[in-house]
């Protein structure tokens, strides 16, 4: 924010707005705590400054010093360029002059004096030298940031007040003590829909962006930024229209909330012909169990397990599984099902856990998911071993992802099966007859879907993937990006013959990726004969309401008229024109 | 006491591959301040003062740049000769990666 409103588009993956301080988390964990400080603490804040000064170029000297001895003059002479830079006039007279003049604390001040620099460097364009002086300048703030934290700064848990983190990517460890009370949205360079911000976000349901691109040397710790999560917008140094515009948002978006949420918890989700639907949620934490119940959800149609490979040394012991899975169980209790689904690691997701070591070529179309499963048994073993203990706690159902044949679903099974036996050995207790379903992902698992009906209890359509493997389409690869489309025909078409064969086999079939969320598709979806949704858990009561303005008959000539059309640009609108006739202020 | 004397004088940066970097802007920035005379270098409309090697770097000044160099007071005429050969130094001044990182 160095001379007006700047707006930054990314992509929209958690819904919601927010407006705050930002929060600069580089790799180190090193940001900037307060920006501004009482009128009476600016000489203290101006002492400190200089003392960090004197303490770096001090540091630096002392660096010369022994290095010159060890490697000689040469790369001392590296450090007394760095004190040098230290001890500059106009170093210290811009960041004082900016602490005087704002209240700012010695951090921020010290930061928006390196970052006007940089700036400065940035406008000539990208040159070799520009690089060099930025990453220098970048170290710099670093150094100058940490001795004014002190011994190993202020840990990121003890944040308190409402902040919106900004950071390139966020590492497990960080998203793992991010506390949606304090943290109010993210935003971040890199990323796409399904990276582990994405899922994060919208698990602990904080407005997030991602994959805006670079902004992080455009702005310091304390700035005021607004997250427009459901555009995928980040603003800079937002003006007063704006300011104002977004807080009227935020405040309507907070009513209506809380409105729909009191209403649609307790009534079920019937179509106008009395045709009940299930709506499910999709988890990743224990703790959303209670997000589910909350929303009015009938259960947990996809509890995602990656969260217990990531951050850790190893792989989780057979007890942490075993706990995340009874807590999430007897929170919903005997009436909910509770589908969990084996770990799905891979593609995008995590790599470099659980000993994805080597580098594939094309990791979505390589070794992840249940294939890394069936290749690393032991690993597979625990989980299912704990999946069934935990099994007497609930009405709990195991689902296997990216099955691509039968084989593979054959494998899982009488790995199951063997598993069960070995704690029949030994006289564990699990549950008898317990539900096992498949993903339907993978494009040649959907035209296989009647063979698969017939080995499983249970069919979810994972759309997101099923998109990409039909359209081969990357949707995070913005040149290829448009082709990717849900409302696509040759979608359609296989979402029609896995539901009709699973009707047909009188298995159960819930779609569990983003389109079951997605509101222009629901008649669609009940028309072609889907009666179980799982989504997001802030979807739920939304959903319900739409059902209920439905009936079946319509909902299939909807259906109908939506196959017989050629291109992704015409069931778009075709849908759109639907949902708007049933709900005129559903549609955008 | 001789009157104030004010020189300028176009400079062409050495200091190859980079140029004006961290060490040669903070070895010129470093020997102006220890001068009386004021130092400024100049890159088309843009003065950056002598003595901060932070306002040199702003200048982003790799080989080949054109600068004016203006040292203006009592010891300018000294002074110039060493501020001329730190910007045209000719040795690879390449840095290590830098050691803070």
């Amino acid at each position: 924010m160095f001379g007006g409103m700047e707006i930054r588009r990314g992509i929209a993956v958690s819904p919601g707005v927010a407006i705050g301080p930002a929060l600069v988390l580089d790799t180190e964990g090193i940001f900037i705590p307060i920006r501004t400080v009482a009128p009476e603490q600016v000489d203290g804040e101006v002492r400190r400054l200089r003392a960090a000064l004197a303490e770096a170029s001090l540091l630096a000297q002392e660096k010369q010093r022994t290095l010159s001895a060890k490697l000689g003059q040469e790369i001392a002479e590296i450090f007394a360029a760095h004190a040098g830079l230290y001890e500059d006039p106009k170093l210290v007279r811009d960041a004082e002059t900016l602490i005087r003049a704002n209240n700012y604390s010695a951090e921020y001040g010290v930061s928006r004096a390196v970052r006007a620099i940089m700036k400065q460097l940035e406008s000539a364009g990208i040159s070799p030298l520009a690089t060099r002086l930025q990453s220098d300048f970048v170290d710099l703030e670093k150094q100058l940031l940490s001795l004014l934290q002190g011994e190993g700064g202020r840990p990121l848990a003890a944040i308190t007040e409402p902040i919106i983190v900004l950071a390139h990517d966020l590492t497990p460890s960080e998203t793992a003590i991010l506390d949606p009370k304090t943290v109010h949205a993210i935003a971040t360079e890199s990323g796409g829909v399904t990276s582990h911000t994405a899922i994060l976000a919208g698990a602990l349901e904080i407005p997030a962006v991602v994959g805006v691109g670079r902004f992080l040397s455009d702005i310091s710790g304390g700035d005021t930024v607004i997250v427009d999560g459901y555009q995928g917008l980040l603003i800079l140094d937002p003006d007063e229209d704006t300011l104002k515009r977004y807080l009227d948002l935020r405040r309507r978006d907070r009513t209506a909330s809380g409105i729909h949420q009191i209403f649609h918890k307790n009534i079920s989700a019937e179509t106008r012909d009395g045709v009940r639907l299930h709506l499910y949620g999709n988890i990743e934490f224990p703790s959303e169990a209670r997000h589910c119940i909350d929303r009015g959800a009938d259960g947990v149609g996809l509890y995602r397990t990656e969260f217990l490979y990531v951050n850790k040394s190893g792989d989780p012991t057979e007890e942490e599984h075993y706990a995340a899975y009874k807590t999430v169980l007897e929170e919903m209790g005997p009436d909910r099902p509770v589908v969990i689904r084996t770990l799905d690691l891979g593609g995008d997701k995590f790599n470099g856990a659980v000993g994805l070591t080597h580098l594939e070529k094309n990791p979505f179309l390589g070794l992840r998911s249940v294939r890394l499963c069936l290749k690393n048994q032991p690993m597979f073993k625990t989980q299912l071993r704990a999946m069934l203990r935990a099994s007497i706690h609930g009405d709990m159902r195991i689902m296997f992802p990216m099955i691509s044949t039968a084989m593979e679903l054959r494998q899982c099974k009488s790995i199951l099966r063997e598993v069960q036996e070995d704690l029949e050995e030994a006289k564990i207790p699990f549950k008898s007859g317990i539900q096992v379903g498949t993903m339907i992902e993978v494009p040649s698992a959907a035209i296989m879907a009647d063979v698969l009906a017939r080995q499983v209890d249970f069919f979810s359509i994972g759309t997101n993937d099923l998109v990409q493997y039909t359209l081969a389409a990357d949707r995070n690869n913005e040149t290829v990006a448009d082709l990717y489309n849900a409302a696509d025909p040759s979608i359609l078409r296989l979402l029609g013959h896995v539901i009709r064969s699973a009707n047909k086999a009188s298995i159960d079939v819930n779609i569990c990726g983003e389109m079951s969320g997605d509101s222009m598709f629901m008649q669609l979806l009940l028309g072609l004969g889907v009666r179980q949704l799982s989504v997001t858990p802030r979807k739920i009561p939304e959903l319900k309401r739409l059902v209920r303005q439905m009936s079946i008959p319509d909902a299939e000539r909807v259906a109908d008229e939506a196959l017989r059309l050629e291109t992704a640009r015409e069931v778009t609108s075709y849908l759109r024109e639907q949902l708007r006739r049933i709900l005129p202020d559903a549609a955008d | 006491m001789a009157g104030t004397v004010r020189i300028q004088r176009t400079v062409v940066v050495a200091n190859p591959p980079m140029g004006l970097h961290l060490r040669p802007a903070t070895a010129f920035a470093k020997l102006a301040r220890g001068l009386k005379c004021h130092v400024t270098l100049i890159h088309g409309d843009r003065r950056a003062d002598g003595r901060s090697a932070f306002d040199l770097l702003g200048l982003l000044a790799p080989p080949g740049t054109e600068l004016v160099l203006e040292v203006e007071g009592e010891d300018a005429d000294i002074a110039i000769e060493p501020l001329c050969d730190i910007l045209t130094c000719e040795g690879d001044s390449t840095d290590t990666p830098s050691p803070l990182r």
